[in-house]
């Protein structure tokens, strides 16, 4: 058990992050998709609920869930995805009194700097393009196949070509989505992060 | 997990901030907690900014999806990002064709030398000068039977630099309007704001062998607008005719500073109401660029307030261009 640190201080170890990991993945290993996958839920869970910094309120999330995790050794619960919406939901309450704090004195260019960053600029919008191509071609060529004739065309277009490619994929299209949207995300995941390198 | 308990339209709701208050806790649990619902949850978010891009979505959920759905930034960079997928899938698509056509085209070649070479050689002799036959009536014919001459066909705009309009579809007079020749969009053309004062279209309304290429898929519809400097005062507003169609909206707002290492910018409406906001701008040749969904824009007063960030990160009010939109 790690020594008793004030909350706010609390810094995962390696070895508290391992343990973290095992117990999402409920001890198969999924290499961290586990942990990607329920932090990538918890930032749109955030971002449903107009919290502005909602990556950082994910991470403080699944930070207090590990601390937990290392403090007590283990957590009785229904499963660990459970556990993390009950925690978010009051890093959620108490975001929202820390606003009403906030909204006190804002600053307007502070409140400008806040407001995250957003596209619409068109040297973004190629890095963006670039990143995209890049990252597609780290995709194996099924997935890749996959998610550009998944998202082409229109009404009609877009759905026999779905249809099709249901057909090739012998998938129903109902696990063809699951899995376009699946690709779609780590696809986004990996341009956002070059998008980000890039204009660092 | 009870899957009657929502469906598309439930999802879409709970994605518009309208469901009831007792589907939003069960959602929100289920968001996180149930890896089918995250799933269905994904695919149909994802399937609504597909349909907001395609212009698909009714007028109410359009309304919601714009005053609720585009307010995040993080909900924004989805949009932006599904924007270049489609881009990304249509110029995948048209590869693809390209390959396949090529591919069968010398398959086909292949398979009529074959033909050709099984014949004896005085049966090859005699297709041969067929053959050379065909092509010089082929050629007779081309030149003495269509006197038609080619022109080239300008259209030149009569607007002035600062209302100057671009769209990917330039209209062509009725006469000299092409049957089959698809005109798409030239994305690189939107790169320079200057082209748009006078598009031109060429070369031949006739049918060419670029319209007989499998047919490229259009890219999002962009109109151009060059707003005027700042003013104090009250001028005239500069009117901003919106095609009917536009997808995207790009301004090109002129600087009068060159002080300011970045800027921001955001699209305020007449009440008053930040509809839009940029990232940080590099100014590029004395100006800024900005794009933004036309369906943001209706027949009203707005204003971009600019905002120039110096050296040491210090931001100052550039000023306002304000303009008025009008929907063609």
């Amino acid at each position: 058990m790690g020594k008793q640190r004030p909350k706010k201080d609390w810094i995962m170890e390696p070895e508290s992050f391992e343990r973290f990991l095992r117990w999402l993945d409920r001890e198969v290993g999924s290499d961290g998709e586990r942990y990607i996958e329920i932090r990538r839920r918890l930032v749109s869970y955030f971002d449903r609920k107009n919290c502005r910094t909602p990556e950082d309120l994910a991470d403080e999330t699944l930070n207090r869930v590990a601390r937990r995790l290392e403090e007590e050794g283990r957590i009785d619960v229904e499963t660990p995805e459970k556990y993390c919406y009950i925690t978010a939901k009051f890093v959620f309450l108490e975001s929202l009194r820390s606003k009403e704090k906030q909204n006190v004195a804002i600053d307007p260019a502070i409140e400008n700097k806040l407001i995250s960053e957003v596209t619409g600029d068109e040297n973004e919008n190629e890095i963006r393009f670039e990143c995209l191509e890049k990252c597609a071609d780290k995709l194996e060529v099924s997935n890749r196949e996959i998610i550009f004739r998944y998202y082409y065309g229109e009404e009609r277009i877009k759905i026999e070509n779905r249809r099709m490619l249901a057909q090739k994929f012998e998938l129903s299209v109902n696990a063809l989505s699951i899995r376009a949207c699946r690709i779609r995300e780590k696809l986004r995941g990996c341009v956002k992060k070059c998008v980000d390198d890039g204009s660092n | 997990m009870n899957t009657e308990k929502y469906d598309k339209r439930t999802l879409t709701d709970y994605l518009l901030g309208s469901s009831v208050e007792s589907d939003i806790e069960t959602f929100d649990e289920l968001s996180i907690a149930d890896d089918e619902f995250a799933d269905e949850l994904r695919s149909v978010e994802n399937d609504l900014i597909d349909a907001y891009l395609h212009d698909e979505l009714g007028k109410s959920d359009l309304e919601r999806f714009q005053a609720t759905y585009l307010a995040s930034p993080l909900r924004r960079e989805k949009v932006e990002f599904a924007r270049s997928l489609q881009i990304a899938a249509e110029k995948e698509s048209t590869l693809t064709t390209s390959n396949v056509y090529q591919k069968e085209s010398s398959e086909n070649g292949f398979r009529v030398w074959n033909i050709f070479s099984g014949l004896q050689f005085g049966s090859r002799l005699g297709l041969a000068a067929l053959l050379v036959m065909f092509v010089g009536v082929f050629v007779w014919a081309l030149f003495n039977l269509n006197p038609m001459p080619v022109e080239e066909v300008r259209v030149e705009t009569t607007r002035s630099p600062s209302e100057a309009i671009q769209t990917n579809q330039t209209p062509l007079p009725d006469d000299v309007k092409p049957q089959s020749t698809v005109i798409t969009a030239n994305t690189s053309a939107e790169k320079t704001p200057d082209a748009a004062s006078s598009p031109k279209v060429s070369p031949t309304p006739k049918p060419t062998v670029d319209s007989m290429k499998p047919r490229v898929p259009e890219t999002p519809k962009l109109a151009t607008f060059v707003l005027r400097l700042p003013t104090r005062g009250t001028g005239n507003l500069q009117m901003i005719p919106i095609p009917a169609g536009a997808k995207d909206v790009a301004f090109t707002l002129p600087l009068e500073t060159d002080e300011f290492k970045s800027f921001r910018v955001s699209l305020t409406h007449q009440s008053g109401k930040v509809l839009w906001q940029s990232g940080k701008l590099s100014p590029g040749r004395a100006s800024l660029s900005v794009r933004l969904p036309a369906s943001l824009l209706a027949a009203n007063i707005y204003s971009f307030s600019v905002i120039g960030i110096d050296e040491e990160n210090r931001p100052q009010n550039i000023g306002n261009y304000s303009f008025q939109t009008v929907l063609k």
